[in-house]
């Protein structure tokens, strides 16, 4: 039996500097994930102190036997060689993270950024925009961070100086990810947003919670980590002032600044969002529409244009320009307003000949009386539009329903002159079938409604039509027209609350100015991505060989060497 | 160089001559087939094929067989004794830690080479066939995975061969191997556990899988992975290689 072990000075020595050293290191540790020098820490250096100095005070023989002896050199020299070692390798490897080496082997360079982003990245870099790529990655998404990476980075390499690409934790910067226009559902999504020269990023108009017309950061919200979604955002950024859009004034038209419910302010906010410049045109003050207009809108006009304002659109419109009218009955709104009358459009307008001898539509001195109302809206002159035409436009607006407000009646034209015959004229919205267009309309004011048969429009009604030129025309310039007989669908009122009319809005404007085609950035052919076909009895052979007879023959082989070996 | 071949065609055999490398073998081809047929059902007539899509799982199953195959590298010869012979062999420590590790990785490659049967079927699926949209197997990202499975299993046998120097224990062994793999692949989800999130980052940037999940599998070489698992596996045989050294003075 062995004696028990004597409890000596020096063993307590050992065992205080054993105590002494770990102290140290947990203090050390705590430090490192606190961050800061807690009561722990304090306590464990107080220990770890105190430990190591008795060790030293009981025994100093032993101590300095540790320090000189062959275990201690040889160990200290291994354990510094060591650390040096993978230091090394550690440095080595934040070098080569730091060069950003990357090798896309993807059949069509899924990771890799294809000639139409670098293109738009140049161009970016060419007009002296600088932008950033903001990504919103909480703790728990640092996985999905590091793959969205792989693209990022590439992005931030191509662009040189003129796209940096920051990471914002939305928990725990949260008022630095709001600036950004973060909101909850944004984890693991990005933004993009335009810097100024001082690196900061741009303000932009928006709408603040009073409907007052504000400033933010300039954000454009891009989605997931994909090429599509942000070479989108970065084309939309690169086209930013190269499409400019006139609203008319001078005729009583709606106001772009007015933030009121009847005001345009949304439409001017949501062109400016994205990077569209808007400027205001009277037609009356300058010789001709400026080269730089990617469209003209008349939005909501009171007075008619005079022979030499219509001069200079038709003028605009030879050279390929793009004209949308969104144009109110004649009458009513002013009757009821008390205000002086709304003559846009008259009968006898010199626009309205223009566009009815140049493009075979016009809009006619009627309004939309709806015969249901209770269907939908509750009021005969808030028409359902319950027939929607194939249309481009329409391709956002599906089911989505439109609200409109005292809806003017339009007509194309049945017989086509040889020059409306140039055009294309495509309806774009109808009433329904139970609606009627009114045509007394000084007894619609005086409060008598009813359908005439022989004076008044049956049902549906044509309130929309856009037109452009024949395919075959297609080499000359391109002139087109959106004519819509309501301008209420546009106010404040409306755009803020539904969501057809924004759509409406947004289509019409991608069809007048190519905007949307020029931002759009469309990705390579994928033949790898086609779904995968094969029969069930493929299938079971597949199983067969991979689960039975492949390990079946390794492991057949295993029982035979064993065997083999044991003889 | 010699010494090193000698010692690794010697650990190669021994692997070749023992049951337990063909029931690893045999174990790691029914998992992985079964998961070859599962990833096969999922994707009909749903999704392209991914010949990457296996690797996913054996890199998770080699968690679990690369310590089997480490942990008798060195312990084993030092519990027998053999170790000492071994070491007053005119070889070089470094030669022999060397020399076992790459007769394990050699091992661990031949089976990821039983692996290529599941490519076959993929590019007989896709390729010898008549219809017209048959999607086409997209070979980057099966090579890639590969090359980074491959070094996936170098890092972890490499530190299984540590963990071998380390004790006389087979079993405390790959017990210490398994479970330092387990956390260096949890590593990669540090950020749903861990408050810091400079912590988080830190532990990812160790995590076996954060290096080759989101960027081998999926087709993408980033050169720092390859220099991780590299730097891991050099790291590795190095330390183990002054463990071993250690034997002569302490």
């Amino acid at each position: 039996m062995r004696p028990p072990r004597a409890f000596t000075r020096e063993t307590l020595a050992g065992w205080a500097g054993v105590v002494g050293t770990l102290a140290l290191l947990a203090g050390g540790l705590i430090a490192l994930l606190a961050r800061e020098v807690t009561y722990g820490v304090f306590a464990c250096v107080l220990v770890g102190a105190a430990g190591i100095a008795l060790w030293m005070w009981a025994a100093p023989d032993d101590l300095r036997a540790w320090l000189a002896g062959r275990p201690t050199r040889y160990g200290t020299t291994s354990v510094l060689v060591s650390a040096v070692f993978i230091g090394a390798i550690a440095y080595a490897y934040v070098l080569v993270d730091r060069a950003n080496i990357t090798a896309d082997l993807t059949a069509v360079q899924r990771y890799s950024l294809n000639a139409p982003t670098l293109e738009v990245i140049d161009q970016l870099a060419a007009r002296g925009f600088r932008v950033r790529i903001v990504g919103f990655f909480s703790r728990a998404r640092l996985r999905q961070q590091e793959a969205a990476d792989i693209l990022l980075r590439q992005y931030e390499a191509a662009g040189g100086d003129a796209i940096q690409v920051q990471y914002i934790d939305p928990d725990e910067q949260p008022d630095v990810a709001a600036l950004y226009g973060y909101q909850p559902g944004y984890d693991g999504t990005f933004m993009l947003t335009l810097l100024g020269e001082d690196g900061t990023p741009r303000p932009r108009s928006t709408i603040q919670a009073d409907g007052q017309v504000g400033t933010a950061y300039f954000t454009l919200y891009l989605g997931g980590a994909n090429e599509r979604d942000i070479t989108t955002g970065l084309k939309t950024v690169a086209s930013a002032g190269a499409f400019k859009v006139y609203f008319t004034s001078g005729h009583g038209e709606r106001d772009l600044a007015l933030a009121a419910d009847t005001g345009i302010s949304r439409l001017f906010v949501s062109l400016d969002g994205q990077g569209i410049a808007v400027a205001s045109l009277s037609l009356a003050e300058v010789d001709e529409v400026p080269a730089d207009a990617s469209a003209v809108l008349i939005v909501g006009a009171w007075d008619d244009f005079s022979a030499q304002e219509v001069e200079r659109l038709a003028a605009y419109l030879e050279r390929g320009g793009r004209l949308g009218i969104f144009a109110d009955p004649p009458l009513i709104e002013a009757a009821i307003s008390g205000a002086p009358g709304n003559t846009f459009l008259n009968a006898d307008s010199p626009l309205n000949a223009y566009l009815w001898d140049e493009f075979g539509v016009r809009a006619l001195d009627a309004l939309v009386i709806e015969t249901m109302p209770e269907l939908v809206n509750g009021s005969e002159w808030l028409p359902i539009l319950n027939t929607i035409a194939p249309h481009t436009i329409m391709s956002d607006v599906r089911d989505e329903p439109i609200h409109t407000r005292f809806v003017r009646p339009l007509q194309i034209t049945d017989l086509p002159t040889e020059r409306q015959n140039a055009y294309v004229r495509e309806p774009l919205l109808y009433t329904s079938a139970q609606s009627f267009g009114e045509t007394a309309l000084s007894d619609f004011v005086e409060g008598r409604i009813a359908y005439d048969p022989g004076a008044d429009l049956p049902g549906p009604l044509l309130v929309g039509v856009t037109v452009r030129r024949q395919l075959e025309f297609q080499h000359e310039v391109q002139p087109r027209l959106v004519l819509i007989g309501d301008s209420d669908i546009f106010k404040n009122e409306y755009v803020k609350q539904v969501p057809g009319n924004v759509y409406l809005w947004t289509d019409i404007l991608d069809w007048l100015t190519g905007f949307a085609d020029a931002i759009t950035f469309t990705p390579v052919n994928d033949p790898t991505l086609l779904k995968l076909a094969v029969s069930s009895g493929e299938r079971n052979t597949i199983a067969v060989i991979t689960m039975i007879l492949l390990p079946g023959a390794v492991l057949l082989t295993g029982g035979v060497v064993w065997w083999y070996r044991r003889r | 160089m010699h010494s090193v071949r000698v010692v690794a065609r010697r650990e190669l055999a021994q692997y070749f001559t023992s049951p337990i490398a063909y029931l690893v073998a045999f174990a790691v081809l029914v998992l992985t087939g079964w998961q070859f047929n599962v990833d096969l059902a999922q994707r009909v007539g749903s999704q392209p094929p991914d010949g990457a899509a296996v690797l996913g799982s054996f890199a998770f199953f080699t968690l679990f067989f690369a310590p089997l195959l480490t942990m008798r590298l060195l312990a084993e010869e030092a519990r027998e004794g053999t170790l000492e012979l071994l070491l007053t062999a005119p070889v070089r420590d470094g030669d022999i830690v060397l020399g076992k590790f790459l007769g394990a990785w050699l091992y661990y490659t031949l089976i990821l080479g039983l692996t290529l049967v599941y490519q076959a079927i993929w590019l007989a699926i896709t390729t010898a066939r008549a219809y017209a949209l048959t999607p086409e197997l997209d070979l980057g990202p099966v090579i890639t995975a590969y090359l980074g499975i491959w070094l996936f299993g170098g890092a972890t046998l490499a530190l299984g061969l540590l963990f071998s120097a380390l004790t006389e224990n087979q079993v405390i062994a790959g017990f210490l191997t398994m479970s330092v793999l387990f956390i260096l692949w949890l590593g990669d989800y540090a950020g749903s556990v861990v408050q810091s999130r400079a912590l988080a980052q830190a532990i990812r940037e160790l995590s076996l899988q954060a290096h080759y999940a989101t960027s081998f599998l999926v087709g993408v070489i980033r050169f720092e992975d390859a220099v991780f698992f590299i730097g891991v596996i050099t790291a590795a045989l190095f330390v183990a290689t002054r463990v071993l050294e250690s034997r002569r003075w302490r």
